[in-house]
């Protein structure tokens, strides 16, 4: 008769480098072992069991959920959850465990476990009075004695005393295998995880490390044989699962309901919103719509989705009261309720978007709404409105787990390995520039050989072959739980019942254990609150104008089909412009050359790795351009692709694609889409594109035809943007390039102000802005405020760099010199040292050495003369002479030199407003025969070129098979340069470290897009003031 | 006047370029490592002009194979800041200064960072240019820091020297008029030396940690033998016997016809004995005990046997024994005292090394078993008890144990290697 087994004590690698396998391997190895369940017992929570609970029912397992308790007696106590008032409990206590204090005030007392212990059973060790005190509080029946054989000779003693305990308080024994591990092969990750976490090396972890590698998953006839003596603990293990009702199918999870008015209904009183809203929105409100919103209205209800809608309908007239800009993003903008509400700005009616790729009956899932907010101060209201109307423990942000990655795993596995710091320092630099040597279909003399042999290190060496192996092995696990950029799950009765939450790095914040795909897998109802910068940029754009221009402009009302907006858009003039500034939309835009609103969605979507890898990009291009017949791979998807010329460009297009040529049901498209999403699992892509083939086969559906589809589906459902959300993006590509063409100051006062953000530096968004005729003034202690504002001189408006620009200068300083000017006007270096007696001597120097305080008479009005005063005003004069202004001769100092003012600039602020550069250094580099961008712009295809310029960005796509991208700038604009990989591979370390750069090559200008085809590059050795740059993100 | 030699290749110890200095001046200043600066006042009338001076110190120091710059001036620093930034010989007239360093970069000063970083933020970039600066404004800004700078820049700083006296030197030597061949005589010799250096030593009240002495012998090699001292010594006897049995051990390959003695002077060691703390050997005479063992037996095996943190079975080395009563006290704090009430369990034997032993299987247990004076049909098994660890190095260890009594009664540990699969009697259980 076979044996039976199941294993009730499993860590997984949530307890966060106390277990080396994920538990899907955990699940897969059990399920191989033909184990009929499975308990996962993390340390202090549950955070693997989503993943646990999903792989288990794919496997045909029973997923037992449970954790391991830290006591204030430092033991760790095993509880398994029996019912779901078990599991409640279980979350329960750990919420308020960790919720309770500083790090190590995590211990469970009895008092804690007692009231907290219905529906849950308890494993113990061999203490005969923690056992006896443990069956007083989880009754007996709910206490196990836990015996454990891990061939070691130390744990038979405590066996035996395990026994004993048993039979004298009359408990029942179960066995386990206390696993940390799947198979015992990843012994060897558990012991680097247990060096990473001790913070020692491997070598002199000592008995810290595991005495064998016994803590795997073992098939139920070694457990019996281990267990021989005992036959009775391995039944109980048996019969202890089958008392364990509880799965995370029963989580009893629901949403909050929405409070509505006496006599209403959530369903009616969303009704009432909707219909309020589309006929603010439809002008007229007409049949197409009405229809639309009375499907969406009737499938809600019948979803009982109301109160959902409601409570983010909730949040954006929280936004409105606020003043605060909300839109929504993601698939929420394919529903015309959602438009209606105010919560999406999109009108997937005009647009014919699909809603069911928002929300569908069949697919048994949770729509996904998403606001974007502007980042900083308003999200964080918003937040703390959601923590305030939901209660701490009925709202949180979802986690995200931070897994190791290249460089993070390199680091720690090397570290454990005992690398020293400059080795670890030269292989992370390796692994961030996208690993070793796996660069697929790249032709290179680039072999993990010649990288470590680089790196100076020894790939012969054992150790360092353990360490590839290793540093392979621990990529995935997780390494800590971080906190969802904005993801917040509301529930209705407390949040901490479904899932345990913690407190968040960030003071005020509560996390839950699991990240937004445990969620939604669960289906937990989530918000994305996410912050965008753009949102914050357009935000204080439109206060800007109104202050400044004197005009009210709403983002809903923009004209539509601006003129200047399309020319811009089609010159690819679009620094600073959100989604179509990076340099690969730039190089599009003149091919895609947007002419309505449509095509800047397109614009948007299309540079992407999706349609980049699924050689999307250039078919559609050249079928715009007329140069391609725009059919359809079969002409059954004509319907879905005529509208992008028969190239799939969206995500929708893709699940109606797998529709209609496979015939799947839009459960089965979304689950593909999911497949090949982020967390992308080889065994499961493998099977969804089976599935994918037969289904098309038996629709008639072979052959190339099959091949093609298969490729455009599998390729771009990673990284492709769902229709809508292109939709609601293009909408503020849109109004950022008409902000930026009609109110420059404003928009570019705003930008500055909303730093890091976007895709340029300051520097680069001024030179450009300057090109435009905008006109900057220099921080100015008697005018600045901390932030960049809008001054008008002579008529037009410029913007005044704030003293958020000066290094170091504190946010404080500046509001108490604000302040102080507001009382009085500062009368000279020396009043202000008085009167702001905060500032530091930096500060006043940096002031000084920027010219900010040659308004405030410093002799003869220059840099050198303030500063020269500055450091006498810093001097303490002593009580006798303090406030007498003594008189005094001229500063002996000489005015600084034009490059000695820019180097002044770059050294206080990062930018100047000066002369670029490059500028100075333009005589000599038109003597060696360089050109400028302008220059270069009218030259022929195919000429001979050499260009100079500080380098802005530098780039290298995964899609790009090893090319390198470079943008230079100089003071007349932007110059880009590709870099083929065999010329890289040469010139790397000048190419990566090097501010400025000379290249020559061949000038490639076709159709406005003008680029050099790198054949020489090398550094520009005279410059050196740089502004950095945006490199290999 | 003052002459200022700053080296400008550094092989040549900095001792060197003082001594060439104290060949012209007995009050010389060690400025830095590579720079010495000395008063030439009177030489005129010995050597004559400044130049003159400055040939003869370049003379000597070029037959002492030193490369160095060389500055004359009337200020102490002004010939600092000329040697060390200017190369060659560089004789300064008095009255002259500020024009010969007026190019200097400020950096040339010895100022603090932040000083200078002022200087750059005003533009100053050579010492004419900070010279040039009013002296009140500059000591209205920058306090006596500049004023100081100013003086510098301007070569008038007028400080004194602060002369540094030479070091001595405890080395002696004795030249012998007959070979000798045998140890005791070499000894004698050797302790008239020692006992006269420890005299000079205790004179300027300093003690020793570290004695090398040269032998030239008759077969025109030399031998060099150097002892060093973990504690300041201070008894020529001590050391004298540490000598004795280090040539015992290493005695010369032909008779001795000269000697040198030198012992390295340091600050003698204050230790006060701890009213309650056990009597212990003097940590001298222990030593010399030590050494005499480790003669005989290797110097890898004297010392205290240490547990290794491993899971390694039997895993142990041998660390130096702790001679300090501090370290001793300190070590006995760590660990508190405790009553040992656990249980009584069985005393292990282990034999070292293993014994290779044969043994038969049943079921995968141990049923009989045969090494060199053990043999016998087992009785009882229990195991096996598994470690393996290092799996990362090239002592990568991993073996099953198994705790066996045989039918004569006895009780043994065996174990099988992984790697080998072969067996061994590891211990017996008293």
């Amino acid at each position: 008769m076979p044996v039976s087994y199941v294993e009730l004590h499993a860590r997984s690698a949530f307890s966060f480098l106390e277990g080396a396998s994920v538990p899907e391997d955990l699940v897969s190895r059990a399920a191989g072992l033909g184990y009929p369940a499975l308990a996962l017992v993390d340390r202090d929570g549950v955070f693997g069991a989503p993943r646990f609970h999903m792989a288990a029912k794919r496997a045909g397992l029973r997923a037992h959920i449970g954790a391991e308790i830290t006591t204030s007696q430092g033991a760790r106590l095993p509880l398994l959850a029996r019912t779901r008032a078990g599991y409640q409990n279980l979350c329960r206590l750990i919420t308020r465990l960790k919720l309770r204090g500083p790090k190590g005030r995590e211990a469970a007392g009895f008092d804690d476990l007692a009231e907290f212990s219905e529906g849950l059973i308890c494993l113990t060790g061999p203490r005969f009075d923690l056992a006896g005190r443990l069956t007083r509080v989880y009754g007996r029946g709910n206490v196990y004695i836990e015996l454990q054989r891990h061939c070691r000779r130390d744990e038979e003693a405590r066996n035996q005393a395990a026994v004993e305990a048993a039979r004298r308080l009359k408990l029942p024994l179960v066995a386990t295998n206390g696993v940390s591990h799947a198979t015992p092969q990843e012994r060897e990750l558990l012991d680097v995880l247990t060096s990473i976490r001790h913070r020692v090396t491997i070598d002199t972890a000592g008995r810290l490390l595991s005495r064998n590698s016994e803590r795997h998953l073992k098939p139920p006839e070694e457990m019996a044989r281990l267990f021989a003596d005992l036959p009775g603990a391995l039944a109980h293990a048996v019969e202890l699962s089958s008392r364990l009702e509880f799965t995370l199918q029963d989580l009893g999870y629901r949403f909050p309901p929405y409070p509505v008015p006496p006599g209403e209904t959530m369903d009616s009183f969303l009704r009432q919103r909707t219909e309020e809203g589309a006929r603010d929105r439809y002008r007229p409100y007409h049949e197409r719509a009405r229809r639309q919103i009375e499907r969406e209205l009737a499938l809600i209800a019948k979803l009982g989705l109301a109160g959902y809608f409601l409570i983010v309908w909730d949040l954006v007239q929280f936004c409105r009261g606020e003043g605060i800009l909300a839109q929504g993003r993601g698939s929420a903008a394919n529903s015309a309720v959602c438009y209606s509400l105010g919560i999406t700005a999109v009108d997937p009616v005009g647009m014919d978007l699909l809603f069911e790729r928002f929300l569908s009956e069949e697919r048994g899932e949770w729509p996904d709404i998403d606001l974007d907010l502007p980042s900083g101060e308003d999200r964080e209201r918003v937040i703390q409105y959601v923590y305030r109307r939901y209660g701490k423990l009925g709202a949180a942000m979802t986690a995200n787990v931070i897994t190791y990655r290249g460089r993070s795993a390199v680091r720690d596995v090397g570290k454990a390995l005992g690398f020293d710091e400059a080795t670890l320092g030269r292989l992370s630099r390796l692994a961030a520039r996208g690993g070793y040597a796996h660069e697929a279909g790249r032709e290179s003399s680039w072999t993990p050989q010649r990288q470590f042999r680089e790196a100076g290190v020894d790939l012969s060496q054992p150790r360092v072959r353990k360490f590839l192996e290793l540093a392979q092995a621990i990529q995935d696990l997780p390494r800590h739980l971080g906190q969802h950029s904005g993801g917040m799950v509301i529930c209705q009765d407390q949040l901490d019942s479904v899932v345990p939450l913690q407190p968040a790095t960030m003071p005020g914040r509560v996390v839950v254990q699991w990240d937004k795909e445990d969620c939604a897998d669960l289906g937990l109802i989530k918000v994305d609150l996410l912050g965008l910068g753009m949102m914050a940029v357009l935000r204080d754009s439109l206060a800007l104008i109104r202050r400044h221009y004197g005009e009210e402009v709403s983002l809903a009302h923009l004209p539509r089909n601006d003129p200047l907006v399309y020319r811009s858009l089609q010159k690819a003039d679009t620094i600073g412009v959100f989604q179509v500034e990076s340099r690969a939309q730039m190089s599009c835009l003149p091919r895609l050359c947007p002419q309505c609103f449509y095509d800047i969605v397109v614009q948007v979507a299309i540079i992407r790795p999706g349609p980049i890898v699924g050689k999307m990009l250039h078919p559609y291009l050249r079928r715009r351009q007329g140069l391609e017949e725009a059919a359809c791979p079969h002409p059954l998807l004509e319907p879905v692709l005529k509208r992008t010329l028969g190239v799939p460009l969206f995500q929708e297009q893709l699940l109606r694609m797998a529709m209609i040529a496979a015939r799947f049901s839009g459960g089965e498209a979304e689950e593909l889409r999911r497949a090949f999403g982020f967390k992308r699992s080889q065994k499961r892509m493998a099977e969804v594109e089976t599935k994918l083939r037969e289904g098309m086969s038996r629709n008639g559906i072979s052959g190339a035809v099959q091949d093609v589809i298969v490729q455009s589906i599998t390729s771009f459902a990673l990284y492709g943007f769902p229709e809508s959300h292109a939709a609601s993006f293009a909408l503020l590509t849109y109004a950022s390039a008409y902000l930026r063409c009609h109110y420059r100051a404003a928009f570019l006062a705003a930008m500055l102000n909303n730093q890091p953000m976007g895709f340029y530096n300051p520097l680069t968004l001024v030179k450009d802005a300057q090109r435009h005729g905008l006109r900057f003034k220099p921080v100015d202690a008697a005018r600045s405020q901390w932030l960049c504002t809008i001054e008008e001189h002579g008529g037009e408006l410029c913007v005044r760099l704030g003293f958020n620009y000066v290094k170091g200068f504190r946010r404080q300083t500046a509001e108490a010199l604000q302040a102080e000017r507001a009382r009085r006007p500062l009368a000279g270096i020396g009043d202000l040292r008085r009167r702001v007696p905060g500032i530091s001597k930096d500060e006043l120097n940096s002031l000084a050495e920027l010219g900010a305080l040659n308004f405030l008479g410093a002799p003869e009005n220059h840099r050198r003369g303030a500063l020269w005063q500055a450091e006498l005003a810093l001097r303490p004069a002593g009580e006798l002479i303090e406030g007498a202004a003594p008189e005094e001769p001229p500063a002996p100092l000489a005015p600084m030199t034009p490059l000695e003012l820019l180097r002044a600039d770059f050294r206080n602020t990062s930018l100047t407003i000066g002369a670029h550069p490059m500028r100075f250094e333009r005589r000599h580099l038109k003597e060696r025969g360089v050109l400028t961008a302008a220059e270069v712009r009218s030259m022929r295809d195919g000429s001979l070129v050499r260009v100079a310029g500080a380098v802005i960005c530098r780039q290298q796509p995964a899609t790009a098979k090893g090319f390198v991208f470079v943008s230079m700038e100089d003071e007349t604009g932007i110059v880009n340069a590709i870099l083929p990989p065999q010329l890289f591979d040469l010139v790397r370390a000048t190419v990566v470290s090097e501010p400025y750069l000379v290249i020559d090559g061949v000038l490639q200008n076709q159709q406005g897009v003008v680029s050099v085809k790198a054949g020489r590059v090398q550094a520009l050795d005279s410059m050196d003031p740089a502004a950095g740059s945006h490199d290999f993100c | 006047m003052f002459a200022c030699l700053h080296l400008t290749s550094p092989p040549l110890p900095s001792a060197d370029l003082a001594a060439l200095a104290r060949q012209f001046s007995p009050l010389v200043e060690q400025t830095s490592a590579g720079t010495v600066v000395c008063s030439i006042a009177g030489l005129d009338r010995l050597i004559g002009t400044p130049h003159q001076i400055a040939a003869e110190i370049g003379r000597r120091g070029a037959a002492m194979g030193l490369q160095a710059n060389l500055a004359i001036a009337a200020d102490p620093d002004t010939a600092v800041l000329a040697a060390v930034n200017l190369p060659g010989v560089t004789v300064i007239p008095p009255g002259r200064e500020a024009e010969v360093l007026g190019d200097l970069p400020v950096a040339a000063l010895p100022a603090t960072a932040g000083f200078l970083e002022t200087l750059d933020r005003w533009g100053v970039a050579t010492l004419a240019d900070l010279a040039a600066l009013p002296a009140i404004g500059l000591v209205g800004r920058l306090g006596e820091e500049g004023e100081r700078m100013r003086r510098l820049a301007l070569g008038q700083s007028n400080r004194p020297l602060q002369a540094t006296p030479a070091p001595r030197d405890y080395t002696a030597g004795l030249n012998l008029d007959q070979p000798l061949a045998l140890l005791e005589p070499l000894l004698f010799a050797i302790s008239s030396l020692i006992h006269d250096l420890f005299r000079q030593l205790r004179r300027q009240a300093l003690a020793t940690n570290r004695m090398t002495l040269r032998l030239a012998l008759e077969d025109r090699t030399a031998g060099t033998r150097t002892l060093e001292f973990p504690l300041p010594m201070h008894e020529a006897g001590v050391l004298l016997k540490q000598v004795q049995l280090d040539l015992e051990a290493h005695p010369p390959g032909a008779a001795v016809v000269s000697l040198e003695v030198r012992l390295d002077p340091v600050k003698p060691r204050r230790l006060q004995g701890g009213l309650f703390c056990p009597a212990a050997p003097e940590p001298d005479k222990l030593r010399i005990v030590l050494a005499r063992i480790a003669a005989l037996v290797g110097a890898d095996r004297v010392g205290s046997p240490a547990i290794l943190d491993t899971h390694r079975p039997d895993a142990y080395a041998v660390r130096p024994h702790a001679l300090e009563v501090g370290v001793a006290e300190s070590a006995a704090k760590g660990a508190p005292a405790q009553r040992d009430d656990r249980p009584l369990r069985l005393v292990s034997r282990l034999f070292r090394p293993a014994l290779v032993a044969a043994v038969k299987l049943r079921q995968g247990r141990p049923a009989w078993l045969a090494a060199r004076g053990v043999k016998g049909a087992v009785v009882a098994a229990a195991g096996p008890w598994r470690t393996s660890g290092d799996w990362w190095a090239p002592t990568a260890w991993a073996r099953d144990e198994w705790d066996v009594g045989l039918d004569d009664g006895a009780l043994y540990r065996i174990y099988q290697e992984t790697a080998s699969a072969r067996w061994f009697v590891d211990g017996v259980y008293d």
